[in-house]
């Protein structure tokens, strides 16, 4: 074991030492590494970062049960505003010793209110000054980080001396021990083939870095053979580099999760933001990160040189002809397919997925790119001729050795594909989000919901008065049980109060309409039986006219509901808007936030288009940033191959050079031979992106979409940078091609 | 005393026949010359009695022990115990420091890096190149390289130094400077000295040259 360790101890010693060219390497490895690193890193903190979320969560949840009368009393309040929710809760301490909830240093009085610090962000900037009316209570301070789920959380705690004692506002204690709700099976699903995904770069990366400065690790090798030191010795000094490189890998990963960890909270996705301090990776898993990426290292580059004959004479590569054979190269392909296809429809908002297929079949999918590209691009360039001498010069280079150059662009293509298809995903949610904001937008009333308490007659009025209020109209909303077991929202109205929910053409008193509900749902029909709620009469279903609206379910004038017992159902007042006025549900809502948590509005026809764009702008603007990375890895692979062939082939470029060739030539020669599988690897990761887009989209019961214009930018970028790793090679084709080229040592 | 003797060797690269029935016989402590024209299989031979290439036929045995029959590590481990070498050129770790070149093949075969580091030290300054202790070979002049190289060669103790055309890189000063101090350290140490060149002044430090022609090797008939 000692013997091993000196050994891997030497190659980083001579990896370190050195000329500035095995800095060089050394950094181009460790950089590249630590990128992949970061990354992993930050998948690995996803699991701490949702735990500590739950655990938040779960600190604030009341414990409803104690001995003795209640020392507190909680009425959850929920505020939407604009497109932001706003929530939090309304308490009254009935004994001085009443608990607190987490997150604050005392529980506020009557008039007195917490927030979180974006909330007074918002409360404090000129968008809040229409939120204002709505907390008139002084601002006695803010949450700490224990009382919120994310820095971003719109949330309060106010002080309401007016709460009377009901049987379900009772606190005697707060926080719930046991388990949380832990990642969603989703997020952990894309963690699992994000890591898997991220992965296949690195393995790449080290691959390459094995061969970077190759002649003279060479000659390094056979030194140490010819003083004695084994085959098997020699190729473990070999790997001590790239365990050297994976170390420095390290170190720069760990920096730079640890340099992005403050900007966690900038996150503009309620949903995502977490706090810096959550952003910490789990102990296993740091683990996992810390041993797997070194011993992968060592074990790629043992792997990397395992045609690699390494003499006391010099370094022998075997260049027998690989004949590369297609049947098991599509098999993962077929797999991966097959699998995700057996899940179409499967998944959906209430059902949770069956990891194992679509893990597996995504990695398959993923798996297959880098297993058909060596044979895909040597069977391309087996058959170009090339007609010009550029493009001859590299296909015969290519001919010779295509399996490095697909290798190296393979790992690049699994990301590409990876980022197509999320291009895709994210375009297909983006698109049932938009038609769902379009659907919306035809209508434009306020639902108000309210406590018991409530006085309705008061309530109207107010509303009727508010700026922007055109009309008010109550309705009684209840819910019927259908034979499958399946609920029908039921709302019965006058025509005029039905008018504002759904398209109710002639209607008069005694008509039903139906709105019918989303696909893969059951929907009430004429003569169905149902149950209503809390009422022991059923109820059979009259001729419904089908018809269009925001919210499914039935719509009955009251002589249609006839039968219908409506005893214990809801009152809910609809105010129909003028589309004239600005921010009308806002101006609404504002009239009768004097009733606080004692009313609930839900606004039909709010333009979320914008919130919604800038949701979408994020998710998109971080993907490219990634993929940017991802590519400029792939660039950096590209150039170390570019610049070993260059030197490598020093004198035989020398030479030609020398009979005449022109430079220009060459250049091109670099550029095919950088092009050439480049643009083949792009081709089968867009179309491997775009089929596994397709698959998944289904898996999900989604609408496919595609982001031409997306694929469009990551493929222009990809163009891009054959261009620009051309260009940096061409200073050292300068070199080569001069007359000290012809110099053998 | 026979210390290294190979017989009948056979040595083709593809269809060039380097070695036809080469032989020779290496005794304890004495300094053979190989001497030949280009092309003529000196090289050759050197590596098959060293064990780096193995021939096609033929026997190279060293102390009663078959080199052509040894496994790999088996030959890396005499290379390392037994053996040193002296090449033109590009033997040397480019990455490591002189000091640390000399001391290599101590640390490969286990001693610590002090007692590693303190013989290369004697070493180098026996060859006078203690100077350059610190330095990497690509900071050193050619005979300093060179120097250091047979340092290197020595430091383990070995019995047979092989040295392949070491002055041919080297003017003819540094050249007289480095065979003397190679044969005067190595008849200090009794150790046997294999010295390939096809320069007369080079072979003029040995005790005894064989002549290699067309692959075929030829005893000279004197002895200095």
């Amino acid at each position: 074991m000692n013997r091993v360790l000196s050994d891997l101890a030497l190659g980083v010693r001579l990896a370190v030492g050195g000329s500035r060219k095995s800095w060089v390497r050394l950094a181009l490895q460790g950089v590249g590494i630590g990128m992949c690193v970061a990354v992993l890193l930050l998948a690995a903190s996803i699991p701490t970062a949702f735990g500590n979320r739950d655990l938040r969560g779960n600190g604030r949840d009341v414990v409803s049960e104690g001995a003795g009368p209640a020392p507190l009393l909680l009425e959850h309040g929920s505020m939407p505003f604009r497109s932001h929710h706003i929530s939090g809760d309304y308490v009254r301490a009935l004994t001085p010793d009443a608990p607190k909830p987490p997150g604050v240093q005392r529980l506020p009085a009557d008039g007195e209110i917490f927030v979180s610090p974006r909330l007074a962000a918002l409360l404090a900037s000129p968008e809040g000054e229409l939120l204002r009316p709505r907390f008139p209570q002084k601002i006695i301070g803010t949450f700490a980080e224990e009382g919120l789920d994310g820095p971003q959380d719109l949330r309060f705690l106010a002080g309401d001396g007016k709460i009377e004692p009901s049987s379900g506002n009772r606190v005697h204690a707060f926080g719930r021990t046991g388990p949380g709700g832990g990642l969603p099976p989703i997020l952990s699903m894309l963690s699992v083939v994000g890591a898997v995904v991220l992965l296949f770069p690195v393995l790449v990366f080290v691959g390459v870095a094995t061969r970077l400065a190759a002649a003279q690790r060479d000659r390094r090798l056979a030194a140490l053979r010819l003083v004695g030191a084994g085959a098997v010795r020699v190729r473990l000094i070999a790997s001590g580099e790239a365990l050297a490189g994976a170390l420095v890998g390290l170190v720069i990963g760990f920096g730079l999760m640890f340099a992005l960890r403050p900007f966690a909270d900038d996150i503009p996705i309620p949903e995502l933001a977490v706090f810096p301090a959550d952003l910490t990776p789990t102990l296993p898993l740091t683990l996992t990160v810390g041993v797997a990426v070194p011993v992968l290292a060592v074990l790629t580059s043992v792997f990397a040189m395992r045609r690699t004959i390494i003499e006391p004479l010099g370094v022998v590569r075997e260049q027998k002809p690989v004949r590369r054979r297609l049947w098991w190269r599509v098999f993962p392909a077929l797999a991966g397919a097959a699998l995700l296809a057996s899940q179409f429809g499967k998944v959906d908002e209430t059902s949770e997925p069956a990891q194992w297929p679509i893990v597996a079949g995504v990695v398959l999918l993923m798996f297959a790119i880098p297993v058909l590209l060596p044979w895909l691009v040597e069977r391309v360039v087996h058959r170009m001729r090339g007609a010009t001498p550029a493009l001859q010069l590299a296909v015969r280079r290519l001919q010779l050795d295509a399996g490095t150059a697909a290798r190296v662009v393979g790992g690049v293509a699994v990301v590409l594909a990876g980022t197509v298809t999320l291009q895709m995903t994210l375009a297909g949610v983006e698109h049932e989000v938009k038609a769902d904001e379009a659907a919306e937008a035809n209508y434009r009333h306020l639902a108000v919901s309210m406590h018991e308490a409530v006085d309705v007659p008061e309530l109207t009025g107010v509303l009727a008065k508010a700026p922007g209020v055109v009309s008010v109209q109550e309705l009684t909303r209840t819910y019927g049980t259908l034979p499958n077991n399946d609920y029908v929202a039921i709302a019965v109205g006058s025509c005029a109060a039905l008018e504002s929910m759904a398209e109710v053409p002639d209607c008069s008193d005694g008509k039903a309409f139906i709105v019918p509900s989303e696909k893969s749902r059951d929907d009430a029909e004429a003569g169905d039986v149902l149950g209503i709620e809390k009422s022991d009469s059923p109820w059979t279903v009259p001729r419904l006219e089908p018809s269009a609206g925001s919210r499914p379910g039935l719509y009955l004038t009251p002589a249609a509901a006839r039968g219908m017992s409506l005893a214990e159902a809801t009152t809910e007042v609809q105010a129909e808007l003028d589309t004239a006025l600005p921010d009308a549900a806002e101006h609404a809502r504002n009239a009768i936030a004097f009733h606080s948590w004692r009313v609930y509005s839900y606004y039909v026809g709010q333009d979320d288009s914008a919130e919604i764009e800038q949701v979408f702008f994020a998710v998109r603007r971080a993907l490219y940033a990634a993929a940017l990375l991802t590519l400029l890895l792939a660039g950096a692979s590209l150039l170390v191959v570019g610049l070993e062939q260059v030197r490598e082939r020093r004198r035989p470029l020398a030479v030609m050079a020398a009979s005449g060739v022109p430079r220009g030539t060459l250049a091109r020669s670099l550029v095919w031979q950088n092009a050439i599988p480049l643009v083949i690897s792009t081709v089968v990761s867009v179309a491997t992106g775009i089929l596994l887009g397709v698959l998944v989209t289904r898996v999900f019961d989604g609408e496919v979409a595609y982001d031409w214009t997306g694929i469009g930018i990551v493929t222009g970028i990809s163009v891009g940078m054959v261009v620009l790793v051309t260009a940096l090679t061409l200073p050292s084709l300068r070199r080569a091609t001069g007359a000290l080229g012809l110099r053998t040592e | 005393m026979s210390l290294l003797v190979a017989q009948d060797l056979h040595k083709s690269f593809g269809r060039t026949r380097a070695l036809e029935g080469a032989g020779l016989t290496i005794r304890a402590g004495e300094i053979v010359a190989v001497m030949g024209p280009s092309g003529s299989g000196k090289s050759t031979l050197l590596h098959c009695l060293a064990g780096i290439l193995p021939p096609d036929s033929g026997t190279v045995t060293y102390r009663d022990r078959e080199l052509t029959t040894m496994s790999d590590s088996a030959r890396s481990e005499l290379r390392r115990t037994e053996f040193g070498f002296v090449f033109q050129f590009g033997q040397l770790v480019p990455e490591l420091t002189c000091l640390e070149n000399v001391a290599l093949p101590l640390r490969l075969s286990g001693v610590k890096r002090r007692d590693a580091e303190r013989a290369a030290r004697e070493w180098m300054a026996r060859l006078e190149v203690d100077a350059v202790a610190d330095q990497r070979p690509g900071e050193t002049s050619g005979g300093q390289g060179q120097r250091v190289a047979v340092a290197r060669a020595l430091v383990t103790g070995p019995k047979v130094v092989f040295a392949d055309e070491p002055t041919g890189a080297l003017d003819s000063l540094n050249g007289e400077r480095v065979m003397h101090l190679l044969t005067t350290a190595a008849r200090e140490t009794g150790a046997a000295v294999v010295l390939v060149t096809h320069e007369p002044r080079v072979a003029a430090y040995s005790d005894r040259e064989v002549v290699v022609r067309d692959g075929r090797s030829r005893d000279v008939e004197f002895v200095r």
